[in-house]
């Protein structure tokens, strides 16, 4: 049994068989294939094994030509592992003793020697071959997935996720019934990882340090997101504790979940707030009703793009806005997002979509609709057409001009009059808003007013493009800290450009979920929050405990603070003061 | 693996030898592996307590050894004597010219 200590970002507690994503994200199937498959598996492995040689010596040639000889031996060389006998004949071996998937055999087999190798990591040359075999793994699942790599969401029993850290593509197609559990190598407390886990409810534990190599896909590991342990291979009295605690723990939830939603979101002078729910797949609607949220602030639709081998149809999107809308309710808000992505992460996008050397500050999001009109008149014409199911409204993202928001609402009046013209029924008064997460678009937040019928407020991203700091980067995330005083600043005058112009500020990023920052939101003027549906209950309690001018005097002197861990601690002990338990 | 002769007479080689100047490295290794898959005769390396079995590169490359390491080469099989100057060669020189 091997405890690791990481960061708990997400609480609970599961158990549960491993599933091993590599560094690169390579999904590897744990499952076993049936007995009466483990020739066809063997088959599978044999026809990888020669594609990669050809390759190999394809890249030698290449190499050769261009280089010299010199350098394509070295190529001979990588491509040395493909031609070794044993190694292969070891990997066959674990298809037909165990009936692992040829993916899964190949990964089990090459971790058992990166182990080795780690275990020299004093010896120079343990270090280079690391390498070599990461590439020779890579190279064979590469081929071996090809067009039917298998997705996560086919995974057919509940697992327990690991990984070096995801990327919002893989979440986004995570099969949230299968998945019980989160725990990565790299990552903080802000991290996707995070964020997927709070959206999902499950446990999540990130920033464990270097366990992968440690661990195969089908292990029984436990996730305490209570406490942040990773615990490997448990011992029986472990597994018989962490049992005894999960059950405990799922009744007390039950409980919970029942008492909160009959709270209503109102200060104790009586000021009514609007609490929404931040979902990414249509599933969660049902989580935010379960917890008393009134309706959906943010519906992420990435998920209807990542990795399916064409763009979602209309009738995909049609489908999975209406699912939403009839489970929301007629009467509850739905603010559809459109798409919030880079254009790598498109099937039909593979091949020519340019590396960007800065994705961030790159195409993606509504910049890439604006280049892409077919994608996104696609997904506009979409969500008109579910609005007659509800009180759906549209978001933009990542506007950073004022030109581009024109843009977009002309394209999305374009949408309106040919599905006049074909005599299609939408609502015309579909209200619209933009998201507000990049400094240009908070300095002009006063003209953006104007033009939609609402703000939201991403945070996360203002946060890092305010303080020029990725999150997920260990190495500066001290420096993104949605309590800098740069970040309030321009959230002032996003609320106070809002509350100009009659429009509603919504705030959507983590902050909202945030039950610390409640007093200064509610006093810089939002009266809307969206988070993650697990939030809200504790958003309510600490609500109901404020009064509206009591927060308009924590904005105050928030705002007049120099440093961001000045605010933290003044509304960390502000809000202990009201509710002690919050302000953990 | 085991040191079984097929056929023919067993003869059995042992010798001792230098590893490569840049070490036991994926050229040598694949090289080595190669030409050994192209006798009959079990070779076995061994460095110190380790031994590898000399027809897969994977398991040569775990012997570890750095230059200058004394590595013990077995040949065992009835072709092990003609087997013996070529392997030995590749080990000695470093570099293994396939042409």
């Amino acid at each position: 049994m091997e405890i690791r200590r990481g960061i708990a970002v997400s609480p609970g507690i599961a158990i549960g068989p491993a599933l091993v994503m590599d560094t690169e994200g390579v999904r590897i199937r744990t499952t076993s294939v049936p007995p009466e498959q483990a020739a066809t598996e063997v088959e599978r492995l044999r026809a990888a094994v020669s594609a990669a040689q050809v390759e190999a010596a394809e890249k030698q040639v290449a190499l050769a030509e261009k280089f010299g000889q010199e350098i394509g031996a070295i190529f001979e060389a990588k491509g040395g592992l493909y031609q070794d006998e044993h190694l292969i004949a070891g990997i066959e071996g674990l298809i037909r003793a165990h009936h692992f998937s040829a993916e899964y055999a190949v990964s089990r087999h090459i971790r058992g020697v990166v182990k080795r190798l780690d275990a020299a990591s004093h010896m120079p040359q343990a270090v280079r071959l690391r390498g070599d075999f990461i590439d020779f793994e890579r190279g064979l699942l590469a081929l071996l997935g090809g067009d039917q790599r298998t997705p996560l969401p086919a995974v057919a029993e509940p697992v327990v996720v690991l990984a070096n850290d995801l990327t919002p593509n893989e979440t986004a197609e995570l099969d949230t019934n299968l998945v019980h559990a989160l725990a990565t190598e790299s990552g903080g407390s802000t991290s996707h990882t995070a964020i997927l886990a709070g959206a999902l409810e499950i446990p999540a534990v990130v920033g464990v340090g270097p366990f992968l190599t440690d661990v195969s896909g089908a292990d029984v590991v436990i996730v305490d997101g209570n406490n942040g342990y990773l615990i490997l291979d448990p011992d029986d009295a472990t597994l018989t504790r962490y049992r005894e605690a999960r059950r405990l723990e799922r009744t007390k939830s039950g409980e919970h979940r029942v008492t909160s939603r009959n709270v209503p979101a109102v200060t104790r002078d009586g000021v009514r707030l609007t609490l929404l729910g931040n979902i990414e797949f249509p599933g969660e609607a049902r989580h935010c009703l379960d917890r008393g949220a009134e309706g959906v602030g943010l519906y992420r639709t990435e998920f209807l793009y990542v990795h399916k081998s064409e763009d979602p149809t209309e009738e995909d999107h049609f489908r999975a806005y209406r699912a939403v809308l009839e489970e929301i309710g007629p009467d509850k808000p739905v603010v559809v997002r459109t798409l919030d992505l880079g254009g790598d992460k498109f099937a039909n996008a593979t091949g020519r979509a340019a590396q960007e050397k800065n994705p961030f500050l790159g195409l993606r999001s509504v910049r890439l609709c604006l280049r892409n009109l077919p994608l996104f008149k696609t997904q506009l014409r979409a969500i008109l057409r579910a609005s007659v199911y509800g009180d759906l409204r549209i978001m933009f993202p990542m506007i950073a001009t004022v030109m581009e928001l024109r843009q977009c609402k002309s394209i999305l009046r374009e949408v309106q009059e040919d599905l006049e013209e074909s005599g299609i029924p939408f609502k015309p008064d579909v209200p619209v808003g933009t998201m507000i997460e990049v400094p240009s678009a908070a300095l002009v937040a006063d003209v953006l007013a104007k033009q939609v019928n609402f703000f939201s407020i991403g945070t996360n991203d203002l946060v890092q493009y305010t303080l020029a700091a990725d999150r997920n980067n260990e190495a500066v995330a001290d420096l993104y800290n949605a309590a800098d005083p740069a970040v309030l600043r321009l959230m002032d005058m996003v609320t106070r450009a809002g509350q100009a112009a009659g429009i509603e500020v919504n705030v959507c990023g983590e902050m909202s979920g945030e039950p610390v920052f409640a007093p200064l939101l509610i006093g810089l003027g939002v009266r809307q929050f969206s988070a993650t549906p697990r939030k809200i209950p504790d958003i309510k309690r600490v609500v109901s405990k404020l009064t509206v001018p009591d927060c308009e005097r924590v904005a105050a002197e928030c705002l007049r603070m120099e440093t961001a861990s000045e605010v933290t601690r003044f509304l960390r002990d502000y809000t202990r003061r009201i509710l002690p338990e919050a302000a953990d | 693996m085991g040191a079984t002769a097929v056929g023919g007479t067993s003869i059995r080689r042992t010798v001792i030898v230098a590893n490569p100047p840049d070490g036991l490295h994926m050229r040598p290794a694949t090289a080595f592996a190669k030409l050994a898959r192209g006798f009959r005769c079990a070779v076995t390396v061994r460095n110190g307590e380790k031994a590898a079995d000399g027809r897969s590169p994977t398991d040569l490359l775990m012997l570890f050894a750095p230059p200058g390491t004394e590595l013990v080469v077995e040949l065992d099989g009835e072709d092990a004597d003609i087997a013996l100057d070529p392997l030995v060669a590749i080990l000695t020189a470093g570099e293994y010219d396939p042409a």
